[in-house]
C-alpha cells in the first residue's frame, strides 16, 4: 500500500482515500474560441507522460476532499513531495530524492 | 487473556440524531460557536464535544455537527436567525446517514477489516472522513476501544454485512 501525505490534513494516509486527477499545472487557454483546432486538441489531450518525476493532481476524495498537487516519480512510483493548490511547483530533484 | 474474559466487541446502531454539514470561512466560526455552543476546531481531524453532541473538522473549511434528536426544532430556529453577514452554509443531513457505535477491545481491528487507515495510531479523540470497503464513512475515535461510524443509509446493508462477517472472524 502506498501512503500519501495530504497537505491539507497534514497526515500520511493510505492511497485508497485518494483519487488520481491527471497532470498538474495545465493552464486553460484564456480564449478557447481563438485557438486553432490543433492547439485546442493539444490542450485537451496531449500530456507529458514523463518517465521520472511528474507533476500530478490528486484529490483526497475520501477525506478532506481537497485537490492538491504531487510530484511523483513514475519509475519508482514514489511520491516525492505533495503541495497545496496554488503553490509553486517544486523543481524535480536532480537525483534520487527522499520521501515527502 | 482467555476468550471468556475478553470483553466482546459490539456494533450498536445509534438512535437518530441531528447532523449538520457546515461550510464556512474562518470569519464565520465565532457566530457558529455561539449558535451551537461548541468550539469549532480548525485542524482537519480534530473533534470537540461529547459523544452525543460534537463538532468535527472534516476539511479546511468543512465541519460536521452532531446533536441529539430532541434538539431538532431548537437548532432549526436558531439557524434561521443567523445574521445576513454570515458567510457559509449549514445543510441538514440528519436523515442521510446512520450511526453505529463500535465498542470493545477489538474495535480497531474490526474497523480495519475494511478501513485502510491506521486506527490504532489515530489520536483520541479525533475524527475523519475515510473509506470502508469502498464506501465513504465518517469515523470518530472517542477512545481506543470506542468508535462512532456514520454511513449513508443506502450503504448500510453492505457495511453491516461486512462488519458482521468481520465480527465472526474475531471470535
Amino acid at each position: 500500500m502506498i501512503q500519501i501525505h495530504c497537505p491539507y490534513c497534514c497526515e500520511l494516509l493510505p492511497e485508497q482515500e485518494f483519487a488520481y486527477a491527471g497532470e498538474a499545472h495545465i493552464v486553460r487557454p484564456e480564449d478557447p474560441g481563438a485557438l486553432s483546432d490543433e492547439a485546442w486538441r493539444d490542450y485537451l489531450f496531449l500530456r507529458t507522460n514523463a518517465r521520472g518525476p511528474y507533476h500530478e493532481r490528486w484529490r483526497h476524495v475520501h477525506g478532506c476532499s481537497r485537490f492538491f498537487n504531487a510530484l511523483r516519480d513514475t519509475v519508482s512510483d514514489r511520491i516525492l513531495v505533495t503541495y497545496r493548490m496554488g503553490e509553486a511547483p517544486p523543481a524535480p530533484p536532480s537525483e534520487e530524492g527522499g520521501d515527502a | 487473556m482467555p476468550d471468556a474474559m475478553r470483553p466482546a466487541t459490539t456494533v450498536t446502531p445509534l438512535p437518530p440524531c441531528i447532523r449538520y454539514s457546515i461550510r464556512t470561512l474562518p470569519s464565520g466560526l465565532a457566530l457558529l460557536e455561539d449558535l451551537f455552543g461548541e468550539s469549532f476546531p480548525t485542524q482537519v481531524g480534530q473533534v470537540s464535544g461529547m459523544p452525543d453532541r460534537f463538532v468535527s473538522c472534516l476539511g479546511p473549511d468543512e465541519w460536521s455537527f452532531v446533536a441529539p434528536g430532541p434538539e431538532k426544532s431548537r437548532l432549526a430556529s436558531a439557524c434561521a436567525e443567523l445574521p445576513e453577514h454570515f458567510e457559509g452554509s449549514i445543510t441538514d443531513i440528519s436523515a442521510r446517514e446512520v450511526g453505529y457505535l463500535i465498542e470493545g477491545a477489538e474495535a480497531a481491528t474490526l474497523l480495519n477489516s475494511g478501513c485502510p487507515r491506521n486506527l490504532r495510531g489515530m489520536p483520541t479523540p479525533s475524527a475523519a472522513r475515510t473509506v470502508f470497503d469502498g464506501v465513504a464513512i465518517g469515523l470518530v475515535k472517542w477512545q481506543d476501544d470506542a468508535f462512532r461510524l456514520d454511513v449513508w443509509r443506502s450503504f448500510v446493508p453492505h457495511i453491516r454485512a461486512c462488519l458482521d462477517l468481520a465480527l465472526n472472524d474475531l471470535v
